[in-house]
């Protein structure tokens, strides 16, 4: 990747905090480094303490660095060129309790520069966006901290930013609203937005980031890819419709015929309360019951779905944006554009219980762990491949997996 | 109900949105309105000639030809001209005293207005009357008021407003409370134009500019706090009231003084005070609760937010003194509509309190400098005191000379400002040459002393004037500034006037013609306790000057609340400039304490803490000497003109130098200071 396609450069990078006399009282962030490329979904992860916010906060300009390099668009994080590119999200809500969320969008949007005709139209567009129209006029001092919380990502919506930061971006939001900005940051990052999600809640980050570094102690521990940090090479997991007893231990004969090992679990999965609750919400939007607070949200604002990339047509972008969503947040990162992972097809599972089982095939016996490894209840696109292909026989598809960001 | 109302109100409310109401509406009012005021302009327009025709009358009569005109007016205290009757039978003993020496009235002008004032209307200010083009003027801007508050959405509240208002003000107006009827209609009208005022800013600060969306929201904070609103209630909306506060039977001069002097400092001290205050919370709150955070991540330089707080404030002070102004100029004109106690009480309003004048000093002739040198010499050889300081080289020389020389001359001055029994001195006024070519009323602003002071005694006094004006007589109350008429004719041809005081009293009992007496003890006044004054202007283009310069302060304490909260805590910044604008304000009084203020020199270590004070004070009063003396409301009150050379003088010291200052200075430190604080487990 060129060198001028770095949107964050951070070299040797620290922050000591200092008392009045000037004292070093603490270092949050100790000599890290870290680029974050454009069009890349970045994810800063950490416990509490562990120099995040730290970091976000110099590379907005709210702090000074004590050392090493930190460049934001090629610039210093306090040139007002390069606030204007980027869009903010802080953890919290610090937006103006006395004004209501279209003076709110109205005061940012003048900040920027937006003329009026684009600010009112951004306003409608994110307010619908976020499901705050029919309280678009009360003032944000009533709001809840997730209504609040919904308004505060219009508002680092309202540029369009080139570069969005996101500190804990889901904190205080509802399901319904989690998922609506995890869908949110995929349908950003395919629009070619660099997003720099920063987050102690790890499933955020799994869900939706390309790449992603690991801080504590103000240290980065570890950094790559999601596929690079999250592979579990000891572990293979199938998902299928729900199989007969008899299926089971077929298959149990077979790994240990073939691998020489059994299974470890076998678990008929429930639905999640996630999805679950999506249902009932969803249920009740279509019934038009009346609520008080925000609505789901409607569609991605119209000015963040013009697309960027040259060679892509307004036809894609419609087939996109009214492209079903996808049924449970968890799924959403693995149709990556890059990866198209097959789905599996049952007629792979049944091609593959007709081979013979073999004689040393150990029953699936009550010694199995009863736990469940994290990636069970992924989709089927969680599958690894390469082992229903070791199976069939076939050849390894890794090849073809180059570049893939499944967990 | 309350929901009955609410959806009225929300029915109203988006009626008066729509544009095609808005012109109906905004038609039908300037008709109306326009209507009204044409019908009032001609009734001012037929007082006002009918007052042409009472001068002409006034100037024909003689209590020595005791003409026809002369008759009426001292027998039934009216004047008959155009076939109406003006004046009243009770007013008929007080004319008698409005006859000069010469058998004429001195002032018909007043008399005129005295007599018309009995026949105009009620509803109908006097100012209209004086001009009638005004209630042209006037109905053209009740227009503009009502159509903005048609556009501006504020129609049907304002309207409320005023029909409420309106029915109390008219129940009082009919059980005889006047006041009190000005006060019910006036608070609410001042307080709407006040709303009005600041959505037109609002109006006008909307635009894609960072700094003004910067303003724009202050200015939102501060309305929707209540902030604004609750200091507006204070500083704007007691205006109305203060009429019910004063005294109507003292004197017209006095009432109009009071009110003056009250409803403006008022006004400059409570915005003085929400600027501080709204100057501090509005950034250090907004700091502490990282509101600032949102605003300093955008493309918008620390400078150009700290330029819009500051703005912000400002047009709030500006909507604040622009309201205060109008409210206390309405108020003022009825006043002025209340009977004056005399005739001279009339004529002190409108040539000594509502005008723009300047003052002359007399020359005083200093000492010659052969004498004051032989003087000091003198002391130097025969003091013994001195001669033992310079051998023991305790005090040089040349201080020694300085001191002396100024003791010498202070007490040579203060010779010719003392004025022994029976002594006549005299005083010289020059420069007096475009006073002399002007109509302007003079008047001899005194301040004397004499023996005890005693305020509940007055003490005798003579005025000799050179030529054909002659001498006058007068009785002046001690410490207590008196003013004397001085005819214009009095002055030379090259501007010279020639002023002969004479410690005396005129008995006109003694003897066939009278004869004079000495005075009881000496006369002694201040350097400015003698001064001459003439009307250079109007006393509205004084009001406007006075304001602005109370503005360019206001800006000032805007930028200092701004720039002290952007780097200190709110309890901190707000004692900081609390402390800077009582210091300021008190500066003269601090300079006077100042030079009272002595240290025993001879015991040096134990008055170590009170030179550490004096010390301290003399920087802050240097230093904010200009503040205090930029004291435009007292000048307004003094009918002395606010010149606009102090205008710019206080524009470009207080609101430009110093406002550029404190920015600088809070600026180069806010740039250096990190919003953002630490939030990890550390330290």
């Amino acid at each position: 990747m060129a060198e001028s396609e770095l949107i964050v450069e951070a070299a040797g990078l620290e922050k000591t905090f200092t008392d009045f006399w000037m004292r070093a009282r603490a270092r949050a962030v100790d000599g890290i480094d870290f680029e974050i490329r454009r069009h890349e979904i970045f994810g800063l992860l950490g416990p509490n303490g562990s120099g995040k916010s730290t970091t976000i906060k110099m590379i907005l300009g709210l702090l000074r660095k004590s050392r090493g390099r930190l460049l934001v668009f090629g610039r210093d994080p306090s040139d007002t060129a390069v606030k204007a590119k980027i869009g903010y999200l802080p953890e919290e809500t610090y937006l103006y309790r006395f004004l209501n969320p279209v003076e709110t969008l109205d005061y940012y949007g003048k900040l920027f520069g937006l003329d009026r005709r684009t600010r009112r139209r951004r306003t409608d567009e994110l307010l619908d966006m976020v499901g705050l129209t029919q309280v678009a006029h009360r003032p944000m001092g009533e709001f809840s901290k997730g209504m609040a919380r919904r308004l505060g990502l219009a508002q680092a919506l309202v540029n369009d930013p080139e570069l969005l930061i996101l500190d804990e971006p889901t904190s205080g939001l509802d399901p319904l609203g989690t998922k609506q900005v995890k869908d949110l940051l995929l349908e950003l990052g395919r629009r070619g937005k660099t997003i720099l999600l920063s987050s102690h809640l790890l499933a955020d980050v799994e869900d939706v980031c390309h790449r992603m570094v690991i801080l504590y102690g103000g240290r980065v521990r570890a950094e790559g890819t999601g596929e690079q940090l999250l592979a579990d090479t000891t572990h293979t997991v199938l998902r299928t419709r729900r199989l007969k007893h008899e299926t089971v231990q077929a298959i149990d004969a077979l790994l240990h015929e073939r691998e020489g090992i059994a299974l470890e679990s076998v678990q008929a999965p429930r639905q999640t309360l996630e999805a679950l609750f999506l249902e009932i919400v969803e249920k009740a939007r279509l019934e038009q019951l009346e609520t008080s607070g925000a609505r789901s949200g409607g569609n991605i604002a119209s000015f963040l779905r013009e697309e960027n990339e040259a060679g892509s047509g307004a036809a894609l972008v419609d087939a996109l944006v009214s492209a079903p969503q996808v049924s449970t947040v968890s799924t959403a990162p693995k149709a990556s554009p890059t990866t198209a992972s097959a789905p599996v097809q049952d007629s792979v599972l049944r091609e593959l219980l007709q081979q013979p089982a073999s004689s040393g095939a150990k029953p699936l016996g009550s010694d199995a762990p009863k736990s469940v490894p994290a990636t069970q209840a992924g989709s089927p696109a969680n599958v690894d491949q390469s082992l229903i292909d070791g199976l069939l026989g076939a050849p390894s598809a890794s090849d073809r997996r180059d570049g893939a960001r499944d967990a | 109900m309350s929901r009955l109302f609410s959806r009225i109100y929300a029915r109203l409310d988006g009626f008066q949105r729509s544009r095609t109401w808005c012109a109906a509406l905004s038609a039908l009012i300037t008709i109306a309105v326009m209507s009204i005021g044409i019908a009032a302009s001609r009734t001012a327009s037929t007082l006002h000639h009918d007052g042409e025709l009472l001068v002409d009358a006034l100037a024909q009569a003689s209590v020595i030809e005791k003409n026809a005109v002369t008759n009426e007016l001292l027998e039934q205290g009216t004047v008959t001209v155009s076939g109406r009757a003006y004046g009243s039978a009770e007013l008929a003993p007080q004319w008698k005293a409005a006859f000069a020496e010469s058998g004429r009235i001195e002032r018909v002008t007043e008399v005129a207005a005295m007599l018309l004032s009995t026949r105009i209307p009620a509803w109908l200010p006097g100012l209209f009357i004086d001009d009638p083009q005004a209630t042209i003027w006037a109905s053209v801007g009740v227009v503009v008021f009502l159509n903005l508050l048609i556009w501006s959405g504020l129609f049907f509240q304002g309207l409320v407003t005023i029909l409420l208002a309106g029915v109390a003000g008219g129940f009082a107006w009919y059980a005889g409370e006047r006041n009190l009827s000005i006060a019910l209609l006036g608070v609410p009208l001042a307080m709407l134009a006040f709303f009005l005022a600041i959505r037109i800013v609002l109006v006008a600060f909307d635009r894609r500019i960072g700094m003004l969306a910067v303003a724009s929201t202050v200015i939102r904070e501060a309305m929707s706090q209540r902030i604004a609103i609750a200091f507006a209630f204070v500083a704007i909306g007691v205006i109305p009231i203060l009429p019910m506060t004063l005294d109507e039977t003292a004197p017209l001069r006095y009432q109009v003084q009071t009110f003056l002097s009250t409803s403006l400092g008022v006004s400059f001290g409570v915005t003085a005070v929400m600027t501080l205050l709204l100057g501090c919370a509005t950034v250090a709150f907004e700091i502490r609760d990282r509101q600032a955070w949102m605003t300093m991540v955008k493309p918008i330089s620390r400078g150009r937010w700290l330029l819009g707080k500051c703005l912000g404030i400002f047009a709030i002070d500006a909507v604040f003194l622009l309201v205060a102004t109008l409210a206390a100029y309405a108020c003022l004109l009825e006043i002025r509509t209340r009977p004056a106690q005399d005739i001279f009480d009339a004529v002190a309003v409108s040539e000594e309190v509502l005008v723009a004048r300047v003052g002359t000093f007399p020359e005083y002739e200093p000492m010659a400098s052969d004498r004051l040198r032989e003087m000091v010499e003198k002391a130097i050889a025969t003091d013994p005191a001195i001669r033992e300081d310079l051998d023991n080289n305790i005090r040089r020389e040349i201080d020694v000379k300085r001191d002396l020389a100024r003791q010498y001359q202070g007490e040579w001055l203060k010779q010719q400002r003392s004025i022994a029994p029976g002594a006549i001195l005299e005083y010289t006024f020059t420069g007096l040459g475009s006073v002399s070519r002007t109509t302007g009323a003079l008047a001899l602003r005194y301040k004397f002393y004499s023996g005890t002071s005693d305020a509940h005694e007055t003490y005798p006094v003579v005025f000799i004037f050179d030529g054909e004006v002659g001498w006058t007589d007068s009785k002046f109350i001690a410490a207590q500034t008196n003013v004397l008429p001085v005819p214009a004719k009095a002055i030379t041809a090259d501007g010279t006037l020639k002023l002969r005081i004479q410690n005396a009293g005129f008995d006109p009992d003694v003897g066939e013609s009278g004869a004079f007496f000495d005075g009881g003890s000496t006369i002694m006044f201040d350097a400015d306790g003698l001064e001459l004054m003439h009307q250079v202007g109007g006393f509205e283009s004084n009001l406007l000057r006075a304001q602005l310069v109370n503005l360019c302060k206001l800006a000032f304490l805007a930028v200092l609340a701004v720039c002290a909260a952007s780097i200190l805590s709110f309890p901190v910044a707000a004692l900081v400039c609390f402390s800077i604008f009582a210091s300021g304000s008190i500066a003269p009084f601090l300079a006077v304490s100042i030079a009272e203020y002595n240290i025993r020199t001879e015991d040096w270590a134990p008055n170590a803490f009170e030179a550490v004070i004096r010390t301290i004070s003399t920087i802050v009063e240097f230093m904010l000497r200009p503040f205090g003396q930029a004291v435009s409301t007292a000048s307004l009150v003094e009918g002395r003109l606010v010149s606009w050379g102090s205008v710019a003088r206080a524009f470009a010291l207080i609101g430009v130098g110093w406002s550029l200052l404190a920015f600088i200075a809070g600026l180069a430190a806010f740039r250096r200071k990190e919003l953002a604080i630490y939030s990890g487990q550390g330290g």
